[in-house]
């Protein structure tokens, strides 16, 4: 390329997504994001960082042409894990996360059932805890949850058919 | 199996709904590497043009932030382009319209006066060689190109921003016209036909110096 028409093309950028784009998602989106960090890390602080982490790396840098909800939904998981890894290090445990962080007026405001519930969903790993939240709390599809964990939708069944059994284990339900 | 999906259902609805909705202001961009960058473009942008001209301005923590969020040279092309570029004579420039060397500070400061005189600019960036560099450097495909060209085949620009409905001719024609202009371009025009024969259409060359 000479140098003349080197200056008249070299800064036109590739149709790149807008800024708007993102105001737009973190504004429809962040509580929605926030609900789900917190069914996977067990405390609103945690699940509120997880989530201005998502958009803070978002906003520095190119972002993908799809972002799409899927998309920082998969981010949101892939925060959430990162959060609790780094959690588990640093506890020094051998064995997963068990607590809630979540204070006990939290608890006191559930209940003591459902309280249960959601402490064996801590105590579930992370893949199977995944895979119960997309399905029973965003009431996704098995395709939608595949595209959003990032596996095969035969993974998906049967992630959540041995999370389920776990559960019923756990909380001594019956069938 | 429908007692215990009911009561995660349940229970997570519940858990859930205790998030507040509320709103938050966008977190700034989180990347170690550019706020180097960043605020060395702001300090520029800052240094080279007209108060009242430029967002990017005071010192104060909330307008720093908000300018890293808002733009800098190198982020904007990416993110939000600008409206007109306009292009200044370097002592290299092939453009006839730049015999007699490159565009003196004298020159630049008649073209942030010219800008900053018109109520449709809305922002205005400088673009020093080394940003146009960098921006180039990681834009410009195929990578080919990248090695062939070095600091010296960058040349200096304004970067303008117009507000919306505004005519970017007038403004391209009237940056054309002046001293140490090698060029201006409109941008939208030129993303809309790549075609190198388009150039004329998109924009203005210099008329030289008298």
């Amino acid at each position: 390329m000479d140098r003349e028409s080197l200056r008249l093309t070299a800064p036109a950028p590739p149709h790149p997504p807008p800024q708007a784009d993102l105001v737009v998602l973190y504004r429809e989106h962040r509580v929605g994001l926030v609900r789900l960090a917190v069914l996977l890390v067990g405390d609103l602080e945690t699940a509120e960082d997880v989530v201005q982490d998502v958009f803070a790396r978002l906003h520095g840098r190119r972002r993908p042409p799809d972002m799409t909800l899927a998309y920082l939904r998969t981010c949101v998981l892939n925060g959430s894990r990162s959060v609790l890894r780094r959690r588990a290090v640093a506890l020094r445990r051998t064995q997963r996360v068990t607590d809630l962080a979540d204070s006990a007026e939290t608890a006191a405001l559930v209940g003591e059932s459902r309280r249960q519930v959601l402490l064996a969903l801590a105590r579930l790993p992370r893949r199977q805890r995944e895979a119960l939240v997309l399905r029973y709390y965003l009431d996704l599809a098995e395709r939608e949850i595949a595209q959003v964990m990032r596996i095969g939708q035969s993974t998906v069944r049967s992630t959540t058919a041995r999370a389920l059994a776990r559960l019923l284990r756990e909380l001594g339900e019956d069938a | 199996m429908s007692g215990i999906e009911d009561r995660l259902r349940d229970a997570m609805a519940v858990r859930a709904r205790m998030v507040p909705d509320e709103d938050r202001p966008l977190p700034a961009p989180r990347d170690a590497r550019r706020a180097g960058v960043r605020a060395a473009a702001v300090a520029l942008a800052v240094a080279a043009t007209a108060v009242g001209v430029v967002r990017l301005s005071t010192s104060s923590p909330e307008a720093r932030e908000e300018a890293a969020g808002v733009m800098t040279a190198r982020d904007t092309t990416v993110s939000d382009p600008p409206d007109v570029s306009i292009y200044l004579c370097t002592e290299v420039s092939a453009f006839p319209r730049c015999e007699g060397g490159a565009v003196t500070a004298g020159e630049k400061e008649k073209v942030r006066r010219m800008l900053a005189a018109r109520p449709e600019v809305r922002k205005v960036v400088f673009e020093d060689r080394r940003t146009a560099w960098e921006n180039f450097r990681r834009d410009v495909d195929p990578p080919e190109q990248v090695k062939d060209t070095t600091l010296e085949n960058m040349v200096e620009s304004f970067r303008v921003w117009l507000e919306p409905g505004a005519d970017p001719a007038s403004v391209a024609r009237a940056a054309s016209a002046l001293p140490g202009v090698s060029n201006s371009v409109m941008e939208a025009c030129l993303r809309n036909e790549p075609e190198t024969s388009a150039t004329d259409r998109c924009g203005f060359t210099g008329v030289g110096r008298a």
